[in-house]
């Protein structure tokens, strides 16, 4: 079979064209395809710019026009929107922690001022210590531990400030004494 | 991709489909391979016939559908796979008869090529072939035919 007899069967064949398709499955291809292509182009239009307000109208015309579009739509709005919702949430409560502390007026200028004061001295310890002096006569020492404690409290205010301090007593003890 | 609607349902006939199955086998390829762009645009016409044939060879394998599908098949009239008028009923029926004896391979590439209007590159990437054998495959397809036609025949309707 040489190159002149392929082509005129090539050309016997392309003649013959293709039987049409009936009128019924054509609508329903078109209308399959007309919905797919309207989805398709609200995704793409979602994930490009969600506020673009040509695509919104063109959402908004596929929405009113197909109903299977309708349905497609809600899952795409809320795949959107619930994070977008918990990402806004979630940055509201960071900036609420980040502020600084409001504190009233009168913490910040007014100082406190105690209407109840407790003084307090506990004895830890006590002990003697006995010693010689230079020339031989004996010394004695009465050692006492103490722990003062002072608590400022300012009722209206809700404010307690303690302060425990320790202190050491020593009494030289005469020798008449003992 | 509605202009190329016969050639899809004349390749989705030649996989061995009743003409239900054909028509559903074109709408659920165009909407498949519709899916797979991103931008919404009209598919590449290889690739929707490559998902005809791999979705009928999907088909294919279930038993029940297969049995179904002959079951319709025999209940139904034999499609016609060609526009003819009246003259030329005889010759598109002779093609027709040719066309169905060919070996698949033959048949799949000449009728991509002839009707489907695809190039040999686009065959290959369709039917998963080096482009190459596409075109051999073309070849050996259209010698088959005009051997199955014979050439008293092919004369005569070449005249015509």
């Amino acid at each position: 079979m040489n190159d002149n007899e392929l082509e005129r069967l090539e050309a016997q064949l392309r003649s013959l064209s293709p039987a049409r398709p009936p009128a019924e499955f054509l609508q329903r291809l078109k209308s399959e395809t007309a919905v797919l292509v309207a989805e398709r182009r609200a995704q793409s239009a979602l994930a490009a710019r969600p506020a673009q307000p040509e695509r919104t109208a063109a959402r908004e015309t596929v929405r009113a026009s197909e109903p299977a579009a309708r349905s497609s739509w809600l899952p795409l709005v809320l795949r959107w929107l619930v994070p977008a919702t918990a990402v806004l949430v979630v940055g509201a409560i960071i900036w609420r922690a980040n502020l600084p502390a409001k504190r009233g007026p009168e913490t910040a200028s007014t100082p406190v001022k105690a209407d109840n004061v407790q003084i307090d001295q506990q004895l830890v310890s006590t002990f003697d210590a006995v010693a010689q002096l230079p020339s031989g006569e004996p010394v004695r020492f009465r050692c006492r531990e103490w722990m003062d404690e002072v608590v400022l409290r300012d009722s209206r205010r809700g404010v307690e400030v303690a302060r425990r301090v320790p202190r050491v007593e020593v009494v030289p003890v005469r020798f008449e004494t003992y | 991709m509605f202009d190329h609607a016969p050639g899809l349902l004349l390749f989705a006939r030649q996989q061995g489909r009743c003409e239900a199955d054909a028509q559903d086998l074109v709408q659920e390829a165009v909407v498949e391979a519709w899916q797979r762009q991103a931008d919404g645009a009209p598919p590449p016409l290889a690739l929707v016939f490559a998902t005809i044939r791999r979705r009928a060879a999907d088909w294919g394998r279930s038993q029940d559908r297969r049995a179904a599908r002959e079951a319709a098949a025999h209940a139904e009239t034999p499609e016609c796979w060609f526009d003819s008028s009246i003259e030329d009923r005889d010759r598109s029926r002779l093609i027709q008869g040719a066309m169905s004896k060919l070996h698949e391979n033959y048949r799949e590439v000449v009728t991509l090529k002839t009707w489907g209007g695809l190039t040999f590159a686009e065959i290959a990437e369709a039917l998963e072939i080096p482009a190459n054998t596409a075109a051999s495959r073309y070849r050996y397809g259209l010698e088959e035919l005009r051997k199955a036609l014979g050439s008293k025949t092919l004369i005569e309707s070449l005249r015509a």
